[in-house]
């Protein structure tokens, strides 16, 4: 389990290597574990309790299908059952009414299932709307589903469909005994479990896993929100109509409550939450536990009165949650601290910083040429101006100081220029290309990076993944761990590579906002406020590493109120008040600006400021995180 | 199909849309202040349900005084609810969130079919003999009453958060509890307050209910799922958003049911509703959070 | 950790009896095995039917059981899920061994019991599921001793005509569309359009329709008089109270569980039950003189009159045990073939039931020849619910057309 590490970071480009990885992971011992179940169920357990593991097992695989969704990408989807129930329709549709083989009507039913995902994907991820609406959203095509099917008569209606018990064999996917059914769905999950583990180990793993943890960051670093998360909804929905497909032939009728009522995705949210959702083995382990559980207690609990099993059941169930929080897997994996498997570790040579930092475009422009040109740009929220007419010019080789008072638009013009939203009016261009209206991504693929004001982090990533992740979209795998390396050296976080993101300083936090912008490959870099509540020391040595970064020809805007700071460092300001800009120039002389010191201290200063030499005037903004 | 079928199915429908916006407004409250989605919201009003039916059964009350009168007793298990499952759940994943109130609205379930049995159960009234007919529509007088009723609670929900030092605090924590705490709102109080009194308002909701429809131990789910559309279709937070949806969905229900004549008729409003939030992803009114 | 071995070890003990099979009763008791939904949205029916199970073990026991030897029905829940009867059938034939299953388990439920009853090759006894596709399907090891579909649309249909000899008859159909109330009417519509009667509307709803004044307006604006009307509880419930707020007054013939609920007079306005003459296609009523042991033991148990769902479950048990009596009387072994060669001979004499059947007797499909209908209507103020219909079994007349 130790060494998945250094072999996890390279299958993309080492077959052998990768299937090492695969085979050591988490989804073999997921994998593992449902063979075990089918050995005692074949040796031990007498035909009942084989159905039951087949029940199970297709539990199991519906689990796994889900979490790859609602656990890695973090979106849950309550539309599943749908997704069961067309695998279900379809074949069963196909074979009793054409004779077809089953298996047909399941690829038929994955690609159909595929398609419906994509299509109720498409809105709620390409807006980049609320989990809420699209889980809403997948509850309505589960509904619409439910009750769409009760009406057409050929797929049986409210009646349901039968299907042929004549013929049996691999072919018919029907079998006279019941060890067959056990296999086959114990193959499913096999290659589920290990087609998923494959697609973890690989840039998928790491784009599904940033675009859960925190999406800003994940669309800063490049990663193309709507893509990953759509691909893995169909991919998630292909999946689980195959088990669709199973359970018609194996209990031999369906009807619309029963593959496609709510109980179908109650029941898979409960065994992957209670399991553990975002790990391969979770929703396992809670189906395994759950399910079979489960039937003990509605056996046992018969005598009682109607619902007394289910009370129990419930009551249970909301006991995991509240003190098992992260299910069962999370208690096994506390209990084994280190010797989980770990995610990632970066097999970078070390002592690597002396090579340059990657470019995502060697700029087009000549030094000291405009390379970013905001002209009468504007935003407005609702009925609120945020930003008025801000017309600024960005020189190639620059370090460029954005300053105003708070509500100034400085964040806001920052947002504009990364892509979290399109300006109401004005156009921006980087190098002569239009960049108004763009994804994130999009920006950050063209040369743009960006830092946030409060850090964003992703939570289930090490230092090291966060970096390299940031580096993946547009290179390989290789490429980006050598990126990763460098911009760790850089920012002075090596040390720290395996370190959670969430247990940094803050200090280190600034830091790896940088690196992530860093390792994005910018010729145009954003920082927004990277120094706030540092300490002296610290400040010097982020002032010292942005001076670096220019010395190797990337452009810095930064956005700071550490006022000696942006003296020391920038080569011009800008001031924003009120969203325009009211003074540009170089440091001293927009420090002496009137109109800049009312921004800032209002007008009675003025005189006081007035008085002072230039000098003072660096002190009367200069204590650190003085927000005035 | 006529013109005065449409007619009567739109009014019918506007009336229970009415008592809808009830219950989805004390969901609405819920997710607004606590940002937590409650699955079990139905399950809860299905207690008030089950309540008003004991207490008119007990008492000869009609059933919307019955449903006043559950007010308390609802509040007292909105209280418990909270402190035993709601709070430890603030601010949790909404997964957990979703699944520990799933498990909630499993164990109500399982316990009002211990204790009820599946049998449906209702209060047979007098009232709804004589209904009110303008032309050829006509009104059921519960109906109706329910309508008023449910109106009129949700009016001084409105007015009490607008125009109460509780309504702003209120009002505040659901704009940004972290805030709202430094600006010395007790916010847990708050929240506490607010689960106790939309549980509470719930039995109201179940009163109007009770005055022309039944209770089993699965009409729960329904008025979950249903509420959960109402709120997500106003727009999460909003509350206006969340009076207007439910009066759309109750006519879009009843408009369903009268012009497709199928079992598919159903899928026909889940299919609307998701249409009407991709045109309207921020809610009908637009100007639910953007979370 | 701690936690997590302590659960662990309990769930290994809690499986251990699981293991192997428990051998099977050797002594005297004949147990059987019944299915049926006791939890879940249909656990109504399931409750009801235990019920009438445990009053005809008691009586079957009391008069002297299986040749001497007691009887013993165990119920089985499957919460009306096809894929848990799946697991339940399989418990019951692999692992009790079941020589027979008793079937008490709504449409869905039996489809799939009766899918896996003929790969399994063990008789499942149906006295539930009214559906007559599954009759169609060449089933070997399918009985049922139920009406169907096709027996219960043929008495909806000879009463409507019996209306119509007394005036203008203008039917409308009125239905929940659910495989229950859609299978039936389905057969009534075909059966009506055969006898040249005209259908002035057809309307269906869901289940889970709160509102049902759209579709009863439908109905009403058709110019019907005369509803043909399958649904359950609730939903009958809901379109009584609507018809009576339309002021719309046809004469309601029934189908099924709903109309015929007992406690219908508790849920809506008596005056009105009676003012629509609710009557039921029903395959039991409580006052049929053949009934009435069944119907006092059951009352001095539980309160109040059985419903047909309890009925249902109690003819199933009489049928079983005239099964498990032949094979034993042949001395044979209670095993799944005997008891359906058993079944096969079976033949019950009307007399002898508490349905309003003339015999049970299967034919090669396992269909009951002898199942009929009855039609029971509301009368005296919706006091009582009168057998009115077919002639041989009325208790009275049934109200004239108005």
């Amino acid at each position: 389990m130790k060494s998945t590490s250094e072999i996890a970071a390279r299958p993309e480009h080492a077959p052998a290597g990768a299937i090492a990885a695969v085979l050591r992971s988490e989804g073999a011992v997921a994998a593992l574990l449902v063979w075990v179940v089918v050995a005692i169920a074949l040796t031990m357990l007498n035909g009942y309790w084989v159905s039951v593991a087949v029940m199970m097992l297709v539990w199991c695989y519906l689990c796994t299908a889900w979490n790859l969704i609602g656990g890695y990408v973090g979106q849950i989807s309550f539309g599943h059952g749908a997704f069961f129930g067309v695998g279900a329709y379809c074949s069963a549709y196909l074979s009793t009414t054409y004779g077809a083989s089953p298996w047909l009507g399941m690829i038929l039913g994955m690609g159909l299932s595929a398609v419906l995902a994509l299509a109720v994907g498409y809105i709620p991820f390409r807006r980049g709307l609320s989990h809420l609406v699209f889980a809403l959203l997948t509850l309505a095509l589960a509904y619409a589903a439910l009750y769409g099917v009760s009406g057409v008569r050929a797929l049986g209606g409210t009646n349901g469909m039968f299907m042929s018990l004549d013929e049996t064999g691999l072919a018919a996917l029907r079998f006279r005994d019941l060890w067959p059914y056990l296999i086959v769905m114990a193959a499913f999950n096999t290659v589920l479990l290990l087609v998923l583990q494959v697609l973890l180990n690989s840039r998928y793993g790491f784009i599904w896993r940033a675009t859960r943890d925190n999406e800003a960051a994940a669309a800063a670093s490049g990663i193309n929100l709507f893509r990953s998360k759509q691909l893995a909804f169909a991919i998630s929905a292909a999946a689980t109509a195959v088990a669709g497909g199973f359970y018609a032939q194996f209990v031999g009728f369906i009807d619309p409550h029963s593959v496609l009522g709510v109980h179908v995705i109650i029941q898979i949210l409960l065994f992957s939450v209670v399991g553990g959702t975002g790990t391969l083995l979770g929703p396992v382990v809670g189906t395994f536990v759950l399910f079979p559980l489960g039937e003990i207690m509605r056996v046992q609990l018969m005598s009682l009165e109607a619902g007394s099993h289910q009370l129990v059941y419930g009551v249970a169930l909301v006991a995991v949650i509240l003190l098992l929080p992260g299910g069962l897997i999370g208690v096994l994996r506390r209990a084994m601290g280190g010797r989980w498997f770990p995610a990632f570790s970066l097999a970078v040579p070390h002592g690597a910083s002396a090579e340059p930092l990657p470019r995502r475009r060697a700029a087009e422009v000549e030094e000291g040429a405009p390379i970013l040109i905001a002209e009468a740009v504007g935003r407005d929220f609702g009925g609120v101006v945020a930003l008025r007419s801000v017309d600024l010019e960005v020189r190639r080789g620059e370090i460029l100081g954005l300053i105003g008072p708070n509500g100034a638009g400085k964040t806001t013009f920052f947002n504009l220029l990364g892509g979290s939203f399109p300006p109401s009016r004005g156009r921006i261009s980087l190098a002569g290309q239009r960049v108004d209206g763009l994804a994130p991504h999009e920006c950050t693929q063209l040369g743009i990076a960006r830092t946030f004001q409060i850090t964003q982090t992703f939570a289930s990533f090490t230092v090291a993944e966060a970096v390299f992740t940031a580096a993946l979209p547009g290179r390989t795998f290789a490429e980006a761990r050598s990126i990763a390396g460098r911009v760790l050296a850089r920012v002075g976080l090596e040390a720290r590579r395996d370190v959670a993101c969430a247990e940094l300083t803050l200090s280190e936090q600034r830091r790896l906002e940088i690196a992530r912008a860093l390792a994005t490959g910018p010729s145009l870099l954003l920082l927004d406020e990277v120094m706030a509540g540092l300490t002296p020391t610290e400040v010097t040595g982020v002032i010292a590493l942005v001076r670096s970064l220019r010395a190797e020809g990337i452009t810095v805007v930064i956005i700071e109120h550490v006022m000696h700071a942006v003296m020391e460092l920038c080569d011009r300001i800008v001031v924003l008040d009120a969203g325009a800009v009211i003074a540009q120039g170089l440091p001293h002389e927009v420090s002496r600006d009137p109109r800049v010191i009312e921004a800032y201290l209002g007008k009675r200063a003025q005189q006081f400021a007035a008085a002072a030499t230039s000098g003072d005037a660096d002190r009367h903004g200069g204590s650190p995180n003085d927000d005035v | 199909m006529s013109l005065e079928l449409l007619l009567q199915a739109a009014v019918s429908g506007f009336l229970m849309g009415g008592i809808y916006a009830l219950i989805a407004l004390a969901l609405a409250l819920v997710f607004g202040v606590m940002g937590v989605l409650n699955f079990a919201h139905g399950d809860l009003l299905m207690i008030g349900m089950y309540g008003v039916v004991l207490v008119s059964a007990a008492t000869g009350l009609s059933p919307f005084l019955a449903g006043i009168v559950m007010v308390p007793a609802m509040m007292a298990i909105g209280w418990v609810v909270f402190v035993l499952l709601i709070r430890p759940i603030v601010g949790s994943a909404p997964l957990v969130q979703a699944q520990l109130t799933i498990g909630l609205s499993f164990v109500i379930q399982s316990a009002a079919l211990l204790w009820f049995g599946a049998d449906l159960f209702n209060v047979p009234s007098e009232l709804a003999a004589s209904p009110i007919r303008l032309g050829a529509i006509v009104i059921s007088l519960p109906l109706l009453i329910g309508f008023v009723v449910a109106l009129v609670a949700s009016g001084l929900l409105a007015w009490f958060l607008s125009a109460t030092v509780w309504g702003y605090r209120v009002r505040a924590t659901a704009e940004d509890p972290v805030m709202a705490q430094l600006c010395g709102v007790p916010v847990q109080r708050v929240q506490r307050w607010v689960f106790v009194c939309a549980t509470g308002s719930l039995a109201i909701a179940a009163g109007c209910l009770m005055g022309f429809y039944h209770v089993t131990p699965v009409v729960g789910l329904q008025f979950s799922v249903l509420s959960l559309l109402i709120v997500v279709l106003g727009g999460l937070g909003d509350l206006r958003g969340a009076m207007v949806a439910a009066l759309v969905l109750g006519v879009a229900e009843a408009l369903t049911s009268a012009i497709f004549n199928s079992a598919s008729a159903p899928a026909a409003l889940y299919v609307l509703f998701g249409a009407a939030l991709l045109l309207k992803p921020h809610g009908l009114l637009g100007r639910g959070a953007a979370v | 950790m701690n936690r997590f071995v302590q659960a662990a070890i309990g769930l290994v003990v809690a499986m251990a009896p699981l293991m192997s099979s428990p051998a099977r009763a050797e002594g005297e008791e004949v147990a059987i095995p019944a299915i049926t939904a006791m939890s879940g949205s249909t656990a109504v029916l399931g409750q009801d039917a235990q019920k009438g199970i445990e009053i005809a073990v008691e009586h079957i026991n009391a008069d002297g059981g299986i040749n001497g030897r007691p009887l013993k029905i165990q119920v089985y829940d499957t919460q009306g899920e096809p894929g848990v009867v799946r697991q339940v059938m399989e418990r019951l034939t692999r692992m009790e061994r079941a020589p027979i299953i008793l079937g008490c388990e709504v449409s869905a439920g039996t489809s799939a019991a009766a899918q896996f009853a003929e790969q399994a090759g063990v008789p499942y006894l149906n006295s539930s599921a009214v559906s007559a596709e599954l009759l169609e399907r060449g089933y070997k090891w399918y009985f049922s001793d139920q009406i169907t579909a096709d027996s219960e649309a043929a008495t909806v249909v000879d009463f409507v005509e019996h209306l119509m000899t007394q005036g203008e008859v203008v039917p409308a159909l009125l239905y929940e569309d659910s495989p229950r109330g859609a299978g039936t009417i389905e057969r009534v519509e075909a059966l009506l359009k055969d006898r040249g009667i005209e259908i002035a509307a057809s309307a269906s709803y869901s289940r889970s329709d709160r509102n049902l004044l759209p579709p009863v307006k439908r109905v009403q604006t058709s110019g019907a008089n005369v509803v043909i009307w399958a649904g359950y509880t609730e939903d009958v419930v809901a379109g009584l109270q609507a018809m009576q707020q339309l002021d719309f007054k046809p004469y309601i013939v029934g189908i099924g569980g709903g109309p015929g609920d007992v406690r219908i007079p508790q849920l809506v306005d008596k005056g009105f039950i009676e003012a629509v003459n609710l009557s039921t296609a029903d395959y039991f009523n409580p006052d049929m003189e053949r009934a009435q042991r069944f119907v006092k033991s059951y009352e001095e148990r539980h309160g109040i009159v059985p419903s047909s769902y309890a009925s249902m479950c109690y003819r199933g048990a009489y049928t079983l045990k005239a099964a498990l009596e032949k094979t034993l009387e042949a001395g044979k072994e209670l095993t799944p073939e005997n008891l359906r060669g058993a079944l096969i001979e079976v033949d019950i004499p009307g007399e002898q039931l508490i349905s309003p059947f003339s015999r049970i007797k299967f034919d090669e499909h396992g269909r009951n020849i002898g199942a009929q209908n009855l039609i029971a209507q509301w009368k005296d103020g919706a006091t009582k619910k009168v057998t009115v219909w077919p002639p041989e079994v009325a208790v009275e007349e049934p109200n004239p057309l108005n």
